[in-house]
């Protein structure tokens, strides 16, 4: 009897969650510190790319506005991965979304600006801001794998065993991409 | 019936992984799937790329496609350096400079432990630097020129010897060096890796006619393999179009 709880024991510390629960949720904090940071990346960008439009497009006040307040909407809504519940998860993406899409309200405006579209400095923040999204991209679907793995092994058998006796973590909300997507949908142009 | 419906499942996993475009097998510094590359310049360009590798760490990687199939050049160009991991682990040095021949697309996906010289925006201005070259179809100094300018980017010189030229045009009067650099060159190659490359037709597999000692080209290191070691990517880089 002694020898068979022992090794119960054994079994679960070993292959039973014990060990990769705890690496999974590790994997979900780092992803989502990196997630976090390419959004800041993003959102330091946008004080330069403000200047430059306005130094040719200044009348486009509303534009640059709605990108200024979305920005500093944007910065203020942060969560450490621990926080991330199903609402304030809601919350970060709506305030990243309002800023993706306020970005692409102002570059559509852009457009007709022949000369700001020309002008270096536009273009190389341009680059860096393609690469950013690019950036936040990648770190995103990293995020989202992260939370599968540690969502599989808080609730699917043998490890959900593990955790329900031990551990004790909920389910963490997964990123919900199509929001996103919607809200970064650039405005129709319309003639 | 278990085992039917276990084969079962593993045909369907299998075949689900047909429709995007699989990475290709990481068989050299140059993986180039559409013959994009001219003999000499592929080979000048690998052994220019082993030997940055050998000496600095540094690990660039060309990887040339016929065509994206319903993925972006970034989605792509991710899943290839998640595939192969290039660079050291925790070093993270490589870089993959990735071109989709009939899209017209390229890109240069860069990893994290390049990422402070080799920014978005430095490689942005890299590809429209390339571009020219590409919409004149001149591709070997095309590519010469983006790895050139992505190593002195890192402070670093590529070498590629006579072969490829990037920047200037190749002048008439040295063809004959050039020549025996190619020759060298290939016969060094082959001499290091005797079943690499073994593709169709057997890239310079014709050219070996000894007649040109390797022997002046014997600097090189020992003929270590190619691949991964686990490097780091986490999306930095630019993509263009030509």
């Amino acid at each position: 009897m002694k020898y068979l709880s022992l090794l119960i024991v054994l079994l679960f510390s070993v292959s039973c969650g014990i060990q990769s629960i705890p690496t999974a949720l590790n994997q979900v904090d780092a992803d989502w510190a990196e997630v976090q940071n390419q959004y800041k990346r993003r959102s330091d960008l946008i004080p330069n790319l403000v200047e430059v439009v306005k130094g040719y497009a200044s009348h486009e006040k509303e534009t640059l506005t709605g990108v200024v307040e979305a920005r500093a909407k944007a910065t203020q809504v942060n969560f450490t991965a621990d926080q991330l519940t199903e609402e304030n998860m809601k919350k970060f993406q709506q305030a990243q979304g309002g800023l993706s899409s306020a970005l692409s309200r102002l570059m559509v405006t852009v457009e007709r600006y022949p000369d700001l579209k020309a002008n270096q400095n536009f273009r190389d923040l341009q680059a860096q801001l393609e690469g950013t999204e690019n950036r936040i991209t990648v770190a995103r679907n990293r995020y989202i794998d992260a939370i599968k793995n540690f969502n599989n092994l808080v609730t699917v058998p043998p490890t959900s065993w593990t955790n329900s006796l031990f551990l004790k973590h909920a389910k963490k909300p997964q990123f919900a991409v199509e929001n996103i997507e919607e809200a970064q949908k650039a405005p129709a142009v319309k003639f | 019936m278990t085992s039917f419906l276990k084969t079962f499942l593993f045909y369907v996993a299998i075949t689900c992984k047909i429709f995007a475009l699989e990475v290709p097998q990481l068989t050299g510094p140059v993986v180039d799937e559409a013959q994009f590359l001219s003999r000499s310049a592929h080979a000048a360009i690998e052994g220019a790329l082993r030997n940055l590798y050998e000496k600095e760490g540094v690990q660039f990687q060309v990887l040339i496609i016929d065509k994206l199939v319903d993925e972006s050049i970034e989605g792509y160009s991710i899943k290839v350096v998640d595939a192969w991991k290039l660079g050291k682990k925790g070093d993270d040095r490589a870089a993959l400079f990735l071109i989709s021949l009939e899209d017209r697309k390229m890109r240069i996906e860069v990893g994290r432990g390049l990422e402070g010289n080799l920014t978005d925006l430095t490689t942005n201005r890299i590809l429209d630097e390339v571009k020219p070259h590409f919409k004149a179809g001149d591709y070997d100094n095309g590519v010469a020129l983006g790895l050139a300018l992505m190593a002195r980017a890192e402070g670093l010189d590529l070498k590629f010897g006579d072969a490829v030229k990037p920047r200037h045009q190749r002048k008439g009067g040295s063809a004959s060096m050039v020549l025996i650099a190619i020759f060298g060159l290939i016969f060094f190659l082959q001499f290091l890796f005797p079943n690499g490359r073994g593709g169709p037709g057997g890239r310079g597999g014709m050219w070996g006619g000894g007649g040109f000692g390797g022997g002046g080209l014997g600097g090189g290191g020992g003929g270590s393999s190619w691949g991964g070691g686990g490097g780091g990517f986490s999306g930095g880089g630019s993509s263009g179009s030509w």
